[in-house]
């Protein structure tokens, strides 16, 4: 400790490190009022907000809870994405875009394919996806190489990945989708398929995708020289550890998971190519990893429960009159109230 | 192009870089002293929904205004709570912050898609000064940017507490240690940037885009921080690239320079072109550090 | 304004940065604060101040009782402190920089300009209102700074290792003349000896003496630097192999490298020494290949180089990793199994390294839990075994006795395996019982060198003190 003072002068004068009294207190009400706001809101759009709740967990009907597994294993495969680029310091705000843009990877693998086997016509598209996520990162990482900060040129892609998903809909693939504006629509063997309404495959493939990959993470000497460049790039030069590669190492990885994700959107959860088909993935994944970082618990929960509410208010639409993106709001008033709740930001 | 085609072009130019200009403006005053809010694209959404639909309940272009001002500081506020008085994450505050202002927004918004009310009016007040009356010549909106520019210009140049605002921003250590209060100092500029964010948003839904519907000014609070980065947080350059920016990525500039363009594809415009300005001012800044070292 | 220092004490944690310091500095003189790295000089002025309260003794200013708790309060009486690191605010201008924090909405800018003008005449300062901070030369910078705490209206003036320019004396002079009290902290005697009337010398966090002029640089020498020669030790001698050879190299890193002639056999122990900031750290980045050359050649026969930095914590040390985490990035091979890390085989090498190194830590102690001394050893623990030409950068620095002769032994066994070895060191007394051959360092160039054995202590000292040097 003596040494720390010493390099680090003048710390007579500012009085960091304190702890301030009732500090926990106001922590934990902010995060009650945060957890509130939901409530507020739909008391404000002039809803019965007991009604709504009511109405959303009847409403959590076995397909219901199949579509809630399958946006829970989207989140994750997502989430497993922000995980590989922010332990390297990367805030990869592009994985929705990157999403996206795997969506007509995995779409063109489909038209190409489209009566193979699902044995063929599934792992063809995955790839696919994962070229086409990759590829879409790979601009990220090239910007990212001549000092552009990723969340700008992110959020750039991703806006410029949505508008290619529509160009290539009703322009490229017009006829093939025969002049529909709701899309192109993926045939049943382009499906991972069902057992009982829950979607097995889907959900054993986001646990293997979340658990390697905080296996690589945590448990591989590549996962340590990423994390030790995302903790301090300065360190891991001394041990010969280029930042640069690690940079761009992570965003191709990280943009062939959100791939995955894209390839599961289109061809099984909402069974067709559109321009709507991101719904915001990769944005709730970045805010899931904020709260849960490398938790594997709290990814699951998290993406499950977030899963739940978003089929819960699938319902409310049609009974109530209550618009969807109800779900949104939830899940980010919950992301606000675990954020208040935790202490300072461990680094 | 004729001259009149051209006229129209710029006012339309300067009609649509009115509220971007605003809120980058705001944002340099809160990068000034070492804040980023990465929210702000959020702060715009809410304050331009509850301008309009107060604007559309009161029938008040006035209270709509105060209103989205209203929430822009609110926003602001909490942020500045979270971000610099707790000292949490700036990005990762800003970005809760952001996507929780955007979902109260389409939420409550809902009623209020597709609906019409009374817009901001041009004011011929330029209409006297040759040339530039043509397009200079815009609403109450416009007219108050131009007056931001100077203000915020003189402000962090010309005045104390502006350039103290400044020193903040430049080495937050050394101003500690000139015993000033910095985390004041941030909050203040912070809570300036949610105003001038929050009449950004009602700039645009009651002027540059009358009406709401769902995300109507997604990604132009993200295009202000952007511009900001490109302006060097310096409000005259920021000015410079609001209306560069804005003229370049306008329909009409972009299919004259790619004239088979589609459609669909028309409306990334303005994305390409933060990518490009993002890469310019990264050249810019390498060439700076260049020069120092 | 006459300040006393009384019986000053300051101490960080167990180490005695002052213990018992007096000093008395008058107005219109320029006063020399002597004394090596380390040896309190900052600490004391920092005390007077109001960067840091003392934990003894007292501070008259013109008699008066005074403690000052921020150093605004110490400028607003009168003492203006000019740090070695300059605190201001790059992108803005001159003029700006003297109106940051200070009340009020108007800039009058033609009084600020007039204030200023009388500054550049008074003491020879060439500073333009408008230009910016990072235009600046270094000395305009230093002129900045004390132009700042002039124009606040201090009466006493310290200056922390500013850089020497060929203003410096008269701009001193005339401060003084002006009936200010001007201190000037040095660590090269024939500085200390151009500028100031009368020097205060410390060595160790203690007084040592006060000389006036005229003064005797050998009687300075002699009261700076410890006063028996530390016992020579066994050097080793090294082999006929080049590990690395420079050859007329010069450097764009701060400061500067220019003419840098080194050669370094396997198995020697070559000292780096010289005052703070003389380019240790930029030849030790040179030599590792982190920094290029702008001319001469770096030929390196070493297979593998290894630099240990200064910096513990955020430089040699991941922040946020554990000890067995950083062992394992370090050593990879050793922990690999496959394609991932042997968790075994982790705290196995964690366990051996922390009873050969003695580092006083579990296997998943943070980095960041361990102490200075413990910090070292780690980083020691994490250069790779078949390091052929090893770097340290001042791997003693602030460690107790025992702790640096374990890193001098672990240092010298090394050697003896084959490894060239550069050590950067503060201290002289080390590298002389240690190293083959000691190279000082003087503004980025070599200003000579000198072999332990057959060699003079004296004389070390007077090329550290920047006396007599050869130049070339």
């Amino acid at each position: 400790m003596s040494l720390r003072q010493l390099f680090a002068p003048a710390q007579d004068m500012t009085g960091k490190g304190r702890l301030r009294g009732g500090d926990l207190a106001v922590r934990v009400a902010a995060a009650l009022a945060a957890f509130l706001l939901p409530t507020l809101l739909i008391a404000l759009a002039g809803k019965d907000p007991l009604a709504v709740y009511q109405e959303f967990v009847t409403g959590l009907t076995v397909s219901r809870l199949g579509d809630a597994t399958m946006y829970a294993a989207i989140l994750i495969i997502c989430t497993a994405s922000a995980m590989i680029t922010f332990n390297a310091s990367l805030w990869n705000i592009g994985i929705e875009g990157q999403l996206a843009f795997a969506t007509i990877g995995a779409t063109g693998a489909m038209i190409l394919m489209r009566d193979a086997p699902s044995a063929i016509l599934i792992p063809a598209m995955l790839v696919a996806a994962m070229v086409a996520g990759a590829l879409w990162a790979s601009f990220v990482a090239l910007l990212r190489l001549i000092d552009v900060n990723e969340i700008f040129s992110g959020f750039a892609l991703n806006q410029i990945a949505g508008a290619l998903v529509k160009f290539m809909l009703v322009g490229v693939w017009w006829e093939i989708s025969q002049k529909r504006m709701s899309g192109i629509p993926f045939p049943d063997n382009a499906s991972l398929p069902t057992v009982g309404g829950i979607n097995l495959w889907m959900i054993a493939l986001s646990l293997i995708v979340l658990v390697g990959t905080v296996w690589v993470i945590v448990r591989t000497p590549i996962g340590l020289q990423v994390r030790a460049v995302g903790l301090s790039r300065v360190s891991a030069s001394f041990y010969g550890i280029s930042a640069n590669w690690v940079f761009v190492a992570t965003l191709l990885a990280g943009g062939a998971l959100a791939g995955i994700a894209g390839m599961l959107t289109s061809s099984t959860y909402f069974h067709r190519f559109a321009p709507d088909v991101t719904s915001g993935f990769g944005f709730t994944a970045i805010l899931i990893y904020l709260i849960a970082r490398m938790n594997l618990l709290g990814v699951i929960v998290l993406s499950t429960l977030f899963g739940l509410i978003n089929a819960g208010t699938i319902g409310l639409q049609t009974r109530l009159g209550i618009d969807p993106s109800l779900a949104g709001l939830v899940q980010i008033s919950i992301i606000l109230a675990l954020y208040l709740l935790q202490g300072k930001d461990k680094r | 192009m004729t001259e009149r085609m051209l006229m129209l072009l710029l006012a339309q130019v300067v009609k649509l870089a009115t509220p971007l200009l605003i809120a980058a403006l705001g944002e340099t005053m809160a990068e000034s002293t070492g804040v980023v809010i990465l929210a702000l694209d959020g702060i715009i959404m809410l304050s331009a929904m509850v301008a309009f639909a107060v604007n559309f309940s009161t029938a008040s272009l006035l209270l709509g205004i105060v209103a989205g001002a209203l929430i822009g500081l609110g926003l602001a506020a909490v942020f500045a709570l979270i971000a610099v008085n707790q000292e949490r994450d700036q990005y990762a505050t800003g970005l809760i912050i952001g996507t929780l202002a955007i979902g109260i927004a389409n939420y409550l918004g809902n009623p209020f898609i597709g609906k019409t009310a009374g817009t901001m009016p041009d004011l011929p007040i330029l209409n006297g000064v040759p040339v530039f009356g043509g397009f200079l010549n815009q609403s109450l909106f416009t007219y108050f940017s131009y007056l931001a520019v100077a203000l915020i210009a003189y402000y962090l140049y010309r005045t104390r507490p502006g350039i103290t605002t400044r020193a903040v921003g430049a080495n937050v250590e050394a101003a500690i240690r000139r015993g000033l209060p910095t985390k004041r100092i941030q909050v203040l500029a912070v809570l300036a940037a949610g105003l001038m964010a929050g009449l950004a948003g009602a700039a645009f839904t009651l002027d540059t885009k009358p009406g709401w519907t769902q995300n109507q000014t997604l990604g132009w609070g993200w295009l202000a921080l952007t511009i900001v980065i490109f302006g060097q947080r310096n409000p005259l350059w920021v000015t410079v690239g609001a209306y560069l920016f804005t003229f370049l990525s306008a329909a009409t500039i972009v299919q004259i320079f790619f004239p088979v363009l589609p459609a669909q594809l028309t409306g990334v415009a303005p994305y390409v072109m933060m990518l490009v300005v993002l890469v310019i001012a990264s050249f810019w800044q390498r060439s700076r550090q260049r020069r120092l070292a | 304004m006459r300040v006393e220092l009384v019986n000053i004490t300051k101490r960080f944690g167990d180490l005695f940065a002052n213990n018992d310091v007096s000093a008395t500095f008058e107005p219109g003189q320029v006063h020399g604060l002597l004394g090596e790295n380390g040896a309190g000089k900052s600490t004391l002025m920092k005390v007077l101040a109001g960067w840091y309260r003392p934990d003894g003794g007292s501070i008259r200013v013109d008699g008066k009782d005074v403690a000052f708790h921020t150093p605004q309060e110490a400028l607003a009486h009168g003492i203006g402190y000019v740090p070695q690191d300059p605190q201001d605010f790059p992108p803005l201008t001159v003029l700006e920089h003297l109106v940051v924090g200070t009340p009020g909405w108007a800039v009058r800018r033609d009084a600020l300009v007039r204030d200023l003008e009388n500054v550049n005449a008074n003491l020879g300062f060439d500073l333009r209102p408008s230009t910016r901070i990072q235009d600046l030369t270094v000395g305009q910078r230093l002129q900045l700074a004390m132009a700042q705490v002039v124009v606040y209206g201090a009466k006493v003036i310290i200056l922390d290792e500013p850089p020497m320019g060929s203003g410096l004396r008269d701009s001193l002079q005339k401060l003084a003349a002006e009936g200010r009290t001007v201190v000037f902290i040095t660590h090269n005697i024939p500085d200390a000896v151009t500028l100031c009337h009368r020097i205060t010398v410390l060595r160790r966090g203690r007084r040592v003496g006060a000389v006036e002029q005229p003064v005797d640089q050998a009687a300075l020498v002699k009261m700076m630097f410890e006063e028996d020669l530390p016992p020579a030790g066994t050097p080793p001698t090294g082999s006929e192999d080049i590990a690395i050879d420079l050859s007329n190299v010069s450097s764009r890193t701060d400061p500067p490298l220019s003419n840098i002639n080194l050669k370094v056999r396997c198995g020697e122990i070559v000292g780096l020494a010289g005052i703070e900031g003389s380019g240790q750290a930029p030849l030790l980045s040179v030599l590792a290949g982190r920094d290029g050359v702008t001319a001469g050649a770096r030929k390196c026969h070493a297979k593998h180089v290894h630099l240990v930095p200064a910096g513990r914590l955020g430089e040699g040390l991941v922040d946020g990793f554990n000890v067995q985490e950083m062992l394992a990035l370090a050593h990879s091979d050793e922990v690999k199994q496959g394609w991932r890390l042997d968790p075994g085989r982790m705290v196995r090498l964690a366990e051996r390294a922390i009873s050969q190194f003695y580092i006083k830590g579990q296997p998943r102690s943070p980095s960041g839990s361990l102490s200075g001394g413990n910090q070292q050893r780690l980083m020691l623990a994490c250069v790779p075994f078949d390091t052929d030409l090893l770097l340290l950068d001042n791997p003693t620095r602030g460690l107790d006795v025992p702790t640096a002769g374990f890193i001098w032994s672990w240092i010298m066994e090394q050697c003896e395996r084959g490894a060239g070895v550069v050590v950067a060191s503060n201290e002289l007394e080390e590298l002389w019982a240690h190293a083959s051959r000691i190279v000082v360092l003087e503004r980025g160039r070599i200003a000579g060198e000198v072999t332990p054995i057959g060699g003079s202590f004296e004389r070390l000292k007077e090329l550290v003190g920047g006396a007599k040097g050869e130049g070339e």
